[in-house]
């Protein structure tokens, strides 16, 4: 239901944010996110970010699996 | 010519002379064209002859990567390359908005001409007409071109197994200027790939006896061009989506607005479909060229299939059905 | 995709594939889901065993006619323009779209973002912007951003014509009351990034049904699709696992979830095709309710009984009771160009997805 896409900030003025999107940049809201600094990655809704980016997803998908494989009988 | 285009500027009269004095003739210079008659003579040595013609309507009239003359010939050019012929003579038609600025269609007319310079087809016939301000909306141009057909190629029925090969990177055109037109706010490096793509013909040469059919995929896209080939050819096909080259600031672009790059307009690509067993020749030949550097074979035909099918990445499948309309600004 | 990442699919679909030995249902509550499943062909990837149905996680989908047609009747104002997102151009109310409305010259106004409709009321002073504000807990705070600006800035003629819906009411509607039988639910990351986990706790701790709040990625929904075949075939305990951490914190987005309070409430509402849901709704409070639209300019919206048209079956769809594919009208009478129900308008309609992109016969 919700479109978003992640992109990393470049530069912060206020509300606003610069964001590169794969080589393409736009100028976004940062209201909803406390705390931001250049270089971070947020998801981005509808012209705002909605949620800092935390890590490399795949090493996390990963290890929850290998828990799993470790709590099954 | 400084100033803005007039009404006078279509009457038929010394403006109108003077305008296609200095911009027509200047850019499109041919002695076949600067003769002053109403219809371009010229002969043709015998065969088959492609005839082709298509209306420009372009919004942005420039845009990164071209213009509207530049699409006006690349487009028909293309058409031509499209039917196995090598584009010859051209003719093209002006609608022009009362008050457009003479500086912008004499870059329009430099573009056409150097377009069609750079693949030896000759602009010989012409007309334009101006119409009052809100009738158009800035310039129209019309294109029709006459070609010889290879005579090698002969457009066959596609059978199972036949390959598709895809000369390049896809929808750049589209959207490039989708991010044009609309105000999304996006800055971006992505450029038109709008260019003509007649070196292909002469590159294969005999070698086009194993090309089946070449359609470029302009509006609608790859998706669509694909489907339209497969409905009356009454055939599936596989398509990987691996083989399938996007820039990554495309892809991001698409991702952004939730929109599906596969549907998005290229103007200097061309779909080949090739004669089962051939399509690694043909790609080698093609990858030599400059405007067709990044050729892959994209997928097959297949009885197996009754619809165009893409084969994820990862293994998944899926249809790639016609789409008609596709709803840009999604927050779902 | 690295040959690293496209190896552990692989050995999750195996597993997946395994150990799943009779039918079972899972459930895509959003509607982005069910897009990027069918875009990424990971049906066909699947036991036929595993049958993934949607819910009713597409805002367009389940937003009422009546909706439609007061936007439609704040149109015929000379100074009204109404904004909206692309989604909502196409749906139809009982008297047309806002497309058809666009075509006649009506002030239809696409937007990309909240934040476009914000610039827009700047440079028109004179006029009336109304923003039809649809969507779930991942839109609302854009919107209650936007309304906390106008306030500061005090811009008078920006409005919200607001039907925007909330999450778990309508998962506990569909798993308690409408009785649907799923043996595990893929649960939508981008409302959790905002809500956090907490309205998605009760699929398992209330309904004991195996959950997991998953990501939009090929690689998360497959994870995703695995971890729940590990519940449902009880090699893991049933717990909801959050597979989306990268975005999705356990408290969501405070300061989202801040503004959210501070602008709306809840309050009832009906969902196309499923009826009136308790609570379902954020609502203008009376704080922000000088920007609400329906009492500016006197709207009433009225949520009348759904009628679909006939054979219609979207009203079962739009809750995981029924595929797409059985419905009669499907591919025949409704198709996205001359849709019929709901579920074909949206890009993310049930409907819309399978009849673009395929469902189980591919």
């Amino acid at each position: 239901m919700c479109v978003a896409i992640p992109a990393k900030v470049i530069k912060i003025t206020g509300a606003h944010a610069e964001v590169d999107i794969i080589g393409n940049r736009k100028k976004i809201n940062i209201l909803l996110i406390d705390e931001l600094s250049i270089g971070d990655k947020v998801m981005v809704h509808a012209g705002f970010a909605i949620s800092k980016i935390d890590d490399e997803y795949f090493d996390f998908l990963r290890n929850i699996f290998e828990e799993m494989m470790v709590d099954s009988p | 010519m400084k100033g803005k285009i007039t009404l006078r500027h279509g009457d038929g009269g010394l403006h109108t002379n003077k305008l296609i004095r200095d911009i027509f003739y200047r850019h499109f210079n041919n002695e076949i064209l600067t003769g002053y008659q109403d219809a371009a003579i010229f002969s043709l040595e015998t065969g088959r002859l492609a005839f082709t013609t298509d209306s420009f309507v372009v919004k942005p009239i420039f845009f990164p990567g071209g213009d509207i003359g530049k699409l006006a010939a690349s487009g028909t050019i293309n058409d031509l390359t499209a039917a196995g012929a090598a584009p010859l003579f051209l003719s093209t038609g002006f609608v022009i908005e009362e008050g457009f600025e003479i500086e912008m269609l004499d870059r329009i007319a430099a573009s056409m001409g150097q377009t069609c310079n750079t693949v030896g087809a000759k602009i010989v016939t012409g007309d334009t007409k101006v119409v009052e301000k809100g009738l158009v909306d800035g310039v129209y141009i019309n294109t029709s071109g006459i070609g010889i057909v290879h005579g090698c190629f002969c457009p066959r029925r596609i059978t199972c197994g036949d390959e598709i090969i895809l000369t390049g990177t896809l929808a750049e055109h589209g959207t490039a200027i989708l991010l044009e037109r609309y105000d999304l706010g996006i800055q971006s490096d992505i450029v038109s790939d709008c260019k003509p793509l007649s070196e292909i013909i002469p590159a294969l040469g005999d070698h086009i006896k194993y090309v089946k059919l070449m359609r470029d995929p302009t509006r609608g896209g790859v998706a669509t061009a694909l489907c339209e080939i497969s409905e009356s050819e009454h055939i599936g096909a596989m398509i990987d989506e691996e083989k399938l080259k996007i820039r990554p600031a495309v892809r991001a672009v698409h991702d952004l607005l939730g929109t599906d790059p596969l549907y998005f307009a290229s103007e200097g690509r061309m779909i080949l479909v090739i004669e089962k067993g051939y399509g690694m020749e043909i790609i080698n030949i093609l990858k030599k060229l400059e405007s067709c550097c990044d050729a892959e074979i994209i997928g097959t035909f297949s009885k197996m299939y009754s619809r165009v099918c893409l084969r994820t990445t990862f293994g998944g499948e899926r249809i790639l059905s016609m789409l008609e309309n596709q709803t840009i600004s999604r927050i779902c | 995709m690295t040959q690293e990442e496209k190896r552990f699919i692989e050995k999750i679909v195996t597993q997946i594939n395994e150990s799943i030995k009779s039918d079972i249902r899972i459930m895509e509550v959003c509607g982005t889901h069910a897009y990027q499943i069918a875009m990424f062909g990971i049906r066909k990837l699947l036991t036929p065993k595993i049958h993934l149905v949607s819910g009713p996680g597409c805002p367009v989908c389940v937003t009422e006619p009546d909706y439609i047609d007061a936007l439609i009747a704040l149109l015929r104002h000379e100074n009204v323009s109404v904004a909206t997102f692309g989604d909502l151009l196409r749906v139809r109310g009982s008297s047309g779209s806002l497309e058809e409305q666009k075509s006649l010259g009506r002030k239809v106004i696409t937007v990309y973002s909240p934040e476009d409709v914000l610039v827009l009321a700047k440079k028109k002073k004179g006029e009336y912007i109304v923003f039809a504000a649809v969507g779930f807990e991942t839109t609302a705070p854009l919107y209650a951003a936007l309304l906390q600006t106008a306030q500061k800035e005090k811009i008078q003629n920006l409005f919200l014509l607001t039907s925007l819906k909330r999450m778990e009411p309508a998962i506990r509607f569909i798993l308690g009351e409408a009785g649907v039988h799923i043996d595990g639910m893929l649960c939508p990351g981008h409302v959790a990034t905002i809500t956090g986990i907490g309205p998605f706790l009760p699929v398992t701790t209330e309904y004991n049904i195996p959950a997991v709040i998953c990501g939009f990625e090929a690689m998360d929904i497959i994870a995703s699709i695995g971890i729940l075949c590990k519940q449902i075939t009880g090699e893991v305990p049933h717990r909801l696992i959050n597979t989306y951490k990268r975005c999705v914190r356990d408290t969501g987005n405070p300061t989202a979830l801040c503004l959210i309070n501070e602008v709306f409430r809840i309050s009832d509402v009906s969902w196309r095709g499923i009826g009136m849901i308790q609570g379902s709704a954020l609502t203008l409070n009376h704080r922000y309710e000088v920007y609400d639209a329906a009492k500016r300019f006197n709207l009433k919206i009225e949520t009348t009984t759904t009628s679909f048209p006939d054979g219609c079956e979207c009203g079962k769809i739009l809750i995981g009771e029924k595929t797409p594919d059985v419905c009669n009208n499907f591919g025949r009478m409704c198709t996205p160009e001359h849709p019929m129900g709901p579920c074909m308008i949206s890009s993310e309609g049930a409907c819309a997805v399978y009849y673009r992109f395929g469902g189980d016969e591919i």
